[in-house]
């Protein structure tokens, strides 16, 4: 296929030529060029695996590649550090967040630049809690910023990981997937940010897997496919349906987004929850029936994660559950997943995956002991039943043996969904399911979980993408600050409807 | 392919346990090279293996608990109390010449390690009281038992039953019987190299040079073993009964690592301990488990050294946990969690054990050669630092 190469500007700022890099058993990277102008937006798009963060390393200093060169306003250069390509005005938000879990948010934001000094080495702590703040605030987080990182949520841990990148005062930013955790309000706050950035001149290399996104922000798209570069277009002469052409490499259809059928047979009532409630949470109460997807759509911090977790028992407080007519009271996850009630968590790095481990032993960790027999497991049945979940997931990997975290994050994130999928279940709750996977993989994930309704099994199902929740769920139930503020019907829910409605509690409107 | 090439495609792990086994070859020769001979000498070897074994022993432990991250500083004082139970039960307590005696004992002694182990683990996984906390309390509170219940004195001898389990004179196999267990191991062991390579586990290089370094290895011990002659008689000694024991509980408790759902929730925890809890994996139970675990090793520790001393006294198993850690930590068990490997300890511990007794031979003051051990351990973390920071 010949490249359609879009314009490429004159003299650009950042400039990377044929870049090649090789990990052991995998090219990630097989000569591609990329040009960044100055001012420009520019959005990086690709399939999962197709080596779109690898070239983000590379830029900014992470990693060395293993032939090509760069140029920085015509010059060449070479990173042979993060820091250095910090110093040089890129700045990088990478996809896995990197921050200091028992530092506070302050202490994280400044974590890049160094903490505001006195002469004689002591931390002002007030001018820093006031910068902090302020950066935070144009973010539209106001937490105090005293607040430890590990107490915060993976949207608002993604804001914090963003200020950090603010605060260098970048002259490249380069977001890779920063809205994979925010909802639509801190998605609108981030873009006026970073059109104000770009009005003083800074370039954005922009990265994610949520389309319209790219045709919001960016004037030109570069897509790789399987570490090649298939084009750099402007966003303008595109659509869609051309993106993802170009990214697969075949036509896809995103007409037929919704798996919802009216026809759908939903069965009795399988949970209820009544009148749960702890700190985050108050008079929660609801019910799931079976064969039926119930979404939660909430803005950040509203309590979406945390009512999916008091069904397995993952935190506690007030309120009674009953399973089946039966008082329910998980007191582990373990306690649940008895009953058949899952929970597959929103955050894959802290605690989703076994990152260390192999793509086969994190895949098979949850049944290991429903393939046992006498309490023994045998190898082949646990490399066959790996080998399928990563042909079903069409997971990118060099090998059963790859550990998980060198797998590209969508990648990652299909083998947590896989692995909770395999489990023997009558309820599962999906965390931002599709946090990260690209547009056909997100496709095969919503038929999935149709197909599981399908079987009779309830699925709760939540998404801070409020057109994903709509197009999936037979019922949506409004979450706003621990509370159910509304319900749904698939019949008169859209999107804009479930957002008017949430932004009008949150007092936005 | 050049050396260096097949040596970048090992797997890390399969890397570390060649360089493992290089490592206890160079030590050996060059002791046997300063000694003039005499680490080599068929006494000495067998004295080693029974010494390594008891170590291996309770490293093989250690690397469990060590891959749930968590610490055990208390096995020397188990070792060294479930000793002495054994020894007081045994020598003052029970009818001396009554058969029934030292299987008796060795059970008591054996369901006392475990209930120590699970008491450590209950604190540890129930209670949440750290493990060097949980542990370090328990180095004190076993050894000033031991030391309580014996009032101070020695008790000798055990019956003779009994000392089957300490090597020597009644505790070896024989020539023949020891070349046919030697035999059987190896086979076992290539077998499972084997269906490893098959399996693509296993490259064939590691699959090579493993087959190779375990059948030298293995048909060399026998040969040593069977060399050296018992008392006035030209009939050797044959395999120690302590290297059996380590062999079969390695051999086992690998099985259960490899097999069993419960060993890779021991990973799973170690590594991500609320990704374990949320799949569902029995994180407490997990480590309680491991816990009596190492107590039960400790026990049967203690059974191979009173065994052998054929008396038990205070201070049995006093700085054992340093070896032991140190082994285990040689071998490649992380401190952070979630990684280590049996075999690695295992020859961790022979590789301490080697450097020790040869040290010992060739004169060096127990102070030096707790110096080149400190150094040693340092050692071996650094090359696996870069190692790590490199892959
Ligand atoms: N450190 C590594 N070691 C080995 N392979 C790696 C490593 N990092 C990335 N890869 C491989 O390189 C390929 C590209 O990965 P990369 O993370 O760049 O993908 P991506 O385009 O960012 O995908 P995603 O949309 O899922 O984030 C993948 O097949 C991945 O498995
Ligand atoms: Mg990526």
């Amino acid at each position: 296929m010949v490249a359609p190469l879009g314009p490429s500007p004159a003299d650009p700022l950042l400039e990377a030529r044929g870049i090649v890099k090789a990990f052991p058993g995998v090219r990630a990277l097989k000569g591609v060029d990329l040009d960044l102008a100055a001012g420009e937006s520019h959005a990086l798009l690709g399939e999962n695996g197709a080596g779109k963060s690898t070239l983000i390393k590379i830029l900014s200093g992470v990693y060395a590649p293993t032939e090509g060169s760069l140029r920085l306003a015509g010059e060449e250069i070479r990173l042979a550090s993060p820091s250095e390509a910090m110093a040089r005005g890129i700045v990088t938000i990478h996809q896995e967040l990197s921050l200091a879990r028992h530092l506070s948010i302050a202490e994280n934001v400044f974590l890049g630049v160094g903490k505001p000094q006195r002469r004689g080495g002591w931390i002002r702590w007030k001018e820093m809690y006031e910068q902090a703040a302020a950066i935070l605030g144009r973010l539209g987080l106001s937490h105090d910023p005293r607040r430890r990182v590990r107490d915060l949520n993976a949207g608002e841990q993604q804001l914090v990981e963003i200020a950090k990148g603010l605060a260098l005062r970048p002259r490249i930013l380069i977001l890779d997937e920063p809205t994979s955790a925010l909802t639509a309000v801190e998605i609108d706050q981030l873009f006026a940010v970073i059109e104000g950035l770009r009005r003083e001149g800074i370039s954005l290399l922009y990265v994610s897997h949520r389309l319209e996104e790219i045709f919001r922000i960016t004037q030109r798209v570069t897509v790789f496919r399987d570490g090649e570069r298939v084009g750099t277009v402007p966003t303008a002469e595109l659509d869609e349906g051309e993106v993802a052409r170009m990214m697969t490499g075949r036509e896809v259809s995103l007409v037929d987004r919704a798996t919802f059928r009216a026809d759908a047979h939903i069965g009795g009532v399988l949970l209820e929850a009544q009148e749960l409630s702890d700190e985050k949470l108050s008079g929660v109460s609801f019910d799931l029936r079976r064969g039926e997807i119930v979404g939660l759509a909430g803005l950040m911090g509203s309590g979406r994660t945390e009512i999916g977790r008091r069904l397995v028992g993952a935190r506690r407080g007030g309120g009674s559950l009953s399973l089946n007519g039966v008082p329910f009271h998980p007191r582990s996850p373990r306690e649940a997943l008895r009953e058949g009630v899952a929970y597959s968590t929103e955050d894959r790095k802290n605690d989703g995956l076994l990152l260390q481990q192999s793509v086969r032993h994190n895949l098979s960790l949850s049944v290991l002991r429903e393939i046992a027999r006498h309490g023994w497991f045998s190898p082949s049945e646990e490399r066959q039943l790996a080998e399928g979940a990563v042909e079903k997931y069409n997971v990118a990997t060099s090998g059963l043996r790859k550990q998980v975290r060198f797998l590209s994050g969508g990648n990652q994130q299909k083998v947590m969904i896989a692995r909770a999928l395999a489990c023997n279940l009558r309820l599962i709750i999906l965390d931002e399911p599709t946090k990260g996977v690209d547009i056909g993989a997100k496709q095969e994930i919503y038929q999935l979980v149709r197909t599981l309704a399908d079987d009779g099994i309830a699925v709760l199902f939540i998404s801070s993408e409020i057109s994903e929740v709509v197009d999936v769920c037979d019922r949506i139930l409004l979450v706003h600050e621990g509370r159910i503020t509304g319900t749904m019907d698939r019949a008169e829910a859209d999107k804009e409807k479930v957002l008017a409605d949430l932004l009008e509690e949150g007092g936005h409107a | 392919m050049s050396w260096h090439d097949v040596l970048r495609t090992l797997d890390p792990r399969h890397k570390r346990l060649l360089a493992l086994g290089a490592s206890l070859v160079v030590i050996w020769v060059v002791f046997d090279l300063l000694s003039g001979g005499l680490f080599f000498s068929p006494r000495n070897f067998y004295n080693l293996a029974v010494q390594s074994s008891t170590v291996a022993l309770l490293t093989v432990g250690m690397v469990l608990v060590i891959i749930t991250r968590n610490i055990d500083l208390s096995v020397g004082s188990v070792l060294g109390l479930t000793g002495m139970v054994i020894a007081i039960l045994q020598i003052e307590v029970f009818p001396a010449a009554a058969g029934w005696n030292w299987p008796l004992t060795l059970a008591i002694g054996l369901i006392a390690g475990t209930l120590i182990g699970l008491w450590q683990g209950f604190l540890v996984a129930y209670v949440g009281i750290p493990s060097f906390v949980v542990t370090l309390a328990g180095l004190l509170i076993f050894r000033g038992l031991t030391f309580e219940i014996s009032q101070g004195q020695t008790f000798s001898p055990f019956q003779a039953g009994y000392r089957i389990f300490g090597g020597g004179q009644q505790g070896s196999l024989g020539e023949a019987a020891s070349w046919i267990v030697g035999g059987v191991a190896l086979v076992v062991l290539l077998g499972a190299l084997a269906r490893r390579l098959r399996s693509g586990e296993a490259s064939l290089p590691f699959t090579l040079l493993g087959g190779l370094f375990a059948s030298a290895l293995t048909l060399f011990m026998i040969y040593q073993f069977n060399a050296y002659d018992r008392p006035r008689t030209d009939l050797g000694y044959g395999i120690p009964s302590p290297l059996l024991l380590l062999t079969l509980a390695a051999t086992w408790i690998g099985l259960f690592v490899n097999r069993a759902p419960v060993g890779r929730h021991v990973y799973a925890v170690g590594q991500n301990l609320e990704a374990a809890r949320l799949v569902g994996v029995p994180v407490r139970r997990v480590v309680l488990k491991v816990f009596a675990l190492m107590g039960l090793l400790c026990a049967v520790g203690a059974v191979i050294t009173t065994s052998r001393l054929n008396a038990g006294t205070t201070n049995l198993g006093t700085l054992l946990e340093l070896n032991v850690i140190a082994a285990a930590v040689i071998g490649g068990a992380s401190l952070d969690g979630g990684r280590g490997s049996i075999l690695g300890g295992i020859l961790g511990a022979f590789v301490i054990q080697s450097l020790d007794t040869g040290m010992v031979l060739i004169g060096v003051s127990s102070s030096l050669r707790q110096i080149l051990i400190g150094f040693v351990l340092i050692g071996a973390v650094w090359v696996d630092r870069i190692a790590v920071r490199r892959s």
